[in-house]
């Protein structure tokens, strides 16, 4: 079996697309996957791991995306993304990625860490002068981090393959990325080698869905975040041996990560969905710019998008050994839903917090990051404040732990748009 | 993560369908409302496990095997009933970490099994909980099967804070290992299912008409009864660690092994029932030309469904040299039918399958491949979605009437599944004595 991975590259005016077609707003190209990636690494005092405490670390991760399934890559207003769904139910003998993380304690003993994650891992595509690029998915958004010590996405970026194709020839289909490469890398405290058989084989050009009869209005405003402050802690320990915490070398570890939002001015959108009958002061009220509506039956959605979540700094201790390590985060999301007068917000990253010292990844999927509920009046000022709260335990595999913190975000609202809209089919 | 861009999704999509749908609360609202809750699921379920000298490692050769599974949930799970109540939480991922003196494995398995909770209250105050968890093993790992980890008692305290609190741990044995079973879990709220403004009424007609007169039909049927003893032989697999990287994982580099599955004293009886309408009176001798023409048409509901334990063997070799050596029983199911009302067969079909909800059922405390990578490609008709068919065979319905007939179920093929690769062979044979015919014509009543 295939791992299948629907690739879009698209034409859309870019600052440097000379050569490139401009007739081609959007496409999809069915692409499948074969081989696989095998990094192997050790930490090495040559790329400073006595600095960071993780000379005693060796392993391998692996990741075998041919058994995995699904995949889908959007190509929109000149940004192209590739993502590959991973099945959580495969398993990692089959898909996903899977690490085994050796450590010589002190007293000359090997403890072990083994874990395997599924996740759906994203790269962006790079369209630039006539030329679509793409490099190993996943590797530089956290999409192979496991609980397990290892590399940064950052350490192996070097030794990560990289291919190109024409734009024109992607689009026809029936022609390949080629990745095969072995190669080594050192960095951030941790040396070691790469080598990768992968190859992703494009098939025939996908046509897109069509669209249903039925009309919905939508009114949009875009959001923008203007300013990010605050912190969220992840305190955490390793859980008691009668809960695992040995096949995941977390006994008697205790740890904290800190995430500090950055501010990138991410930009989002906040939507009022309803009849296409209804009157657009009904969706002015659902959205808090006015009061003269009826807001029953009308729907408010809202999401902004992170690309780099903040600032993760992180300090273990194992042993009397201390592991510290500072990561940028990977991608994040807000969403928002608006219910009987109220707005629920939901902040939570969509890559694990990570980074090269072991460490739990809580279910963030589940349960988010941090969250608020405020009266849908709240968001009726041209600029206002969300202050997202973080606290509850949480348990993960070999851990359990606290998060504690407060993220305060600004967002300021756009111009209403409205528009008449057909429902999207499957 | 999945989970965000599925959220959004489904948070975008729910509202255009609320749009569209517009569901009007009121109209339901006069419905009395009998339906499970939701609840808040918290926590999770560890189980670890060692080899243990005391439950006789040596002989299987796990001493240095330590191993865990860690059952997460979906966040939400339903609760119902009174005094006795009943919860189903569902498993969102079930991951099994291994380790041996040289080697590890990791494994994840198929989260299509709900957990189920059964909270009684207890003798001196409080509640127990029985947990039933069918799909949670070792998988392909070194460590406990599936019957080993079926069936868990807890004590529950219950607060108005907590909700049900069924936090603790249990002790466990499970063939040559010991280990421990840790609770994390919590069952908060309770609100009631979106799905119960809806609820339960009944519905029905009255009619003044006068009921239409009886008719009576000739019925041809033919009754075979029948002794099945067994089995001789044994079915067979023999696999090794695949190549390449995919062994690494599972711990199957290096290796090679065999599983024997056998039958032992088996002894049922059963019926097969067959019959039709027909225009007049057939004797006995006729039913019996039809039925073994396969003109008669089967009862669904009838035949044989055997439950009966079978005995696994596995033996595991690492790089040449013996490793991992058991036999255990593990619960089989054997069907007999014949062609039911909408197919057409010249045969008695027999299949041998595992139980509903034992997926490892040909798995022993030995690392090795899952039930579902053996029987991978094998193309036998199952009696449900849950059963795996494992071996399959016929009996021509022109045999029905002799004294002694034989079975032989096999299922042969080549497999290539996560972390092994395989072959499937050899034959079990049942041997089925008639016990009585009775075929003919009756004539019965008609609606």
């Amino acid at each position: 079996m295939r791992w299948i991975a629907a690739l879009t590259a698209g034409m859309l005016a870019l600052a440097s697309a000379a050569g490139a077609s401009a007739a081609v707003r959007s496409a999809q190209v069915e692409a499948v996957v074969s081989g696989s990636l095998v990094i192997s690494f050790h930490g090495d005092p040559a790329a400073g791991c006595q600095a960071r405490r993780v000379c005693a670390y060796q392993g391998q991760i692996i990741w075998r995306p041919e058994q995995a399934m699904g995949g889908v890559l959007g190509f929109h207003q000149g940004q192209a993304e590739l993502i590959v769904f991973g099945d959580t139910q495969d398993s990692p003998a089959g898909s996903g990625v899977f690490t085994r993380v050796q450590r010589q304690t002190s007293s000359g003993r090997t403890a072990s860490c083994v874990d395997a994650v599924t996740n759906d891992v994203t790269t962006p595509l790079f369209v630039h002068a006539g030329e679509i690029s793409l490099q190993v998915p996943g590797v530089d958004t956290q999409g192979f981090a496991t609980r397990c010590a290892g590399p940064a996405p950052a350490d192996i970026a070097s030794a990560i393959p990289l291919a190109r194709l024409p734009l024109t020839e992607a689009l026809k289909g029936h022609r390949q990325f080629d990745l095969q490469a072995t190669r080594e890398f050192a960095g951030g405290g941790f040396a070691g080698t790469v080598r990768s058989t992968l190859v992703i084989h494009l098939g025939a050009p996908l046509s897109s869905g069509g669209s249903s009869a039925t009309k919905v209005r939508i009114v949009t405003e875009q959001l923008t975040e203007t300013a990010a402050s605050g912190t969220v802690n992840e305190q955490f320990a390793g859980s008691p041996a009668t809960q695992g915490c040995g096949l995941l070398d977390s006994c008697g570890l205790q740890g904290s990560l800190t995430l500090q939002p950055a501010q990138h001015s991410s930009i989002g959108m906040i939507e009022a969905l309803g009849a296409v009958h209804r009157p657009i002061r009904d969706f002015l009220t659902a959205l808090g710019l006015s009061t003269h509506g009826r807001t029953a039956g009308i729907y408010v959605y809202g999401e902004l998008y992170w690309t780099r979540l903040g600032n993760l700094a992180s300090v273990e201790q194992q042993n009397n050994v201390t592991c510290t390590d500072t990561q940028p985060g990977g991608q994040a999301a807000l969403l928002m839903l608006s219910s009987g007068g109220r707005l629920s917000a939901q902040y939570a990253p969509i890559n694990p917090l990570r980074d090269r010292c072991p460490g739990p990844t809580p279910p963030f999927d589940q349960t988010p990051l941090a969250a608020t509920t405020i009266p849908r009046r709240t968001i009726a000022a041209h600029t206002f404040t969300l202050t997202l709260r973080a606290t509850r335990p949480f348990t993960d595999d070999g851990y359990l732990g606290q998060l504690n913190g407060t993220i305060h975000l600004a967002i300021a609202r756009g111009n209403p748009i409205a528009r008449i809209a057909p429902t999207p089919q499957d | 993560m999945r989970g965000w861009a599925e959220t959004r999704t489904r948070w975008a999509l729910a509202a255009v369908a609320a749009v569209l749908m517009g569901v009007s609360v009121g109209a339901l609202a006069a419905v009395r409302t009998v339906a499970p809750r939701d609840v808040r699921v918290i926590g999770d379920l560890v189980y670890t496990w060692s080899g243990s000298a005391g439950s006789g490692c040596s002989a299987v050769g796990v001493c240095d095997v330590s191993g865990s599974v860690v059952v997460e949930f979906a966040g939400r799970g339903k609760l119902e009933g009174g005094a006795v109540k009943s919860a189903q939480l569902f498993p969102s991922s079930v991951t099994v970490r291994g380790l041996r003196e040289s080697g590890w494995c990791i494994d994840r398995l198929q989260t299509y099994s709900d957990v189920e909770l059964q909270i009684v209250p207890a003798r001196r105050g409080g509640y127990r909980a029985r947990i039933d968890a069918p799909g949670i093993s070792a998988g392909r790992c070194a460590g406990p099967l599936a019957a080993d980890l079926a069936h868990a008692s807890l004590r529950v305290s219950r607060s108005e804070t907590v909700g049900f609190d069924l936090r603790g741990s249990r002790p466990f044995t499970a063939g040559p290992y010991s280990g421990t079973m840790v609770s994390s879990l919590q069952l908060r709220g309770g609100n009631a299912s979106a799905g119960s403004r809806g609820g339960t009424f009944s519905t029905s007609t009255t009619s003044a008409s006068v009921p239409p007169p009886t008719r009576r039909a000739w019925l041809e049927y033919a009754n075979v009864r029948l002794r099945i003893t067994g089995a001789r032989s044994a079915l067979g697999v023999r696999f090794a660690g695949s190549g390449g990287p995919g062994c690494e994982p599972v711990d199957s580099c290096g290796t090679t092994g065999r599983l024997r599955l056998a039958v032992q004293g088996l002894s049922r009886t059963f019926t097969l029932s067959a019959q039709r309408t027909v225009r007049h009176a057939i004797g006995r001798a006729g039913a019996l030309a039809d039925l073994r023409a396969g003109r008669l048409q089967f009862d669904l509901f009838g035949g044989l469904d055997a439950r009966f334990p079978a005995r696994i063997s596995e033996t595991l070799a690492r790089d040449g040299q013996p490793s991992c050596q058991e036999r255990v029983l593990t619960p089989m199911a054997l069907l007999l039918a014949g062609a039911g009302f909408r197919d057409e067969g010249r045969a008695i079909s027999g299949t041998l399958s595992t139980p509903d909800g034992f997926t490892d059922a040909l798995r022993t405390h030995c690392p090795g491949p899952a039930s579902a990578d053996v029987v991978a490609g094998l193309n036998l008709p199952g009696p449900s979605d849950s059963e795996q068919p494992i071996a399959g065979g016929e009996i021509p319905l022109r045999d029905l009437g002799r004294r002694h007939l034989e079975l032989i179920l096999s299922g042969p093929g080549l497999f290539a599944g996560d972390g092994y690769d395989g072959a499937r062979g050899g034959a079990l044979s049942f041997s089925l004595s008639l016990i009585s015919i009775r075929a003919g014509s009756d004539q019965v009543p008609v609606g």
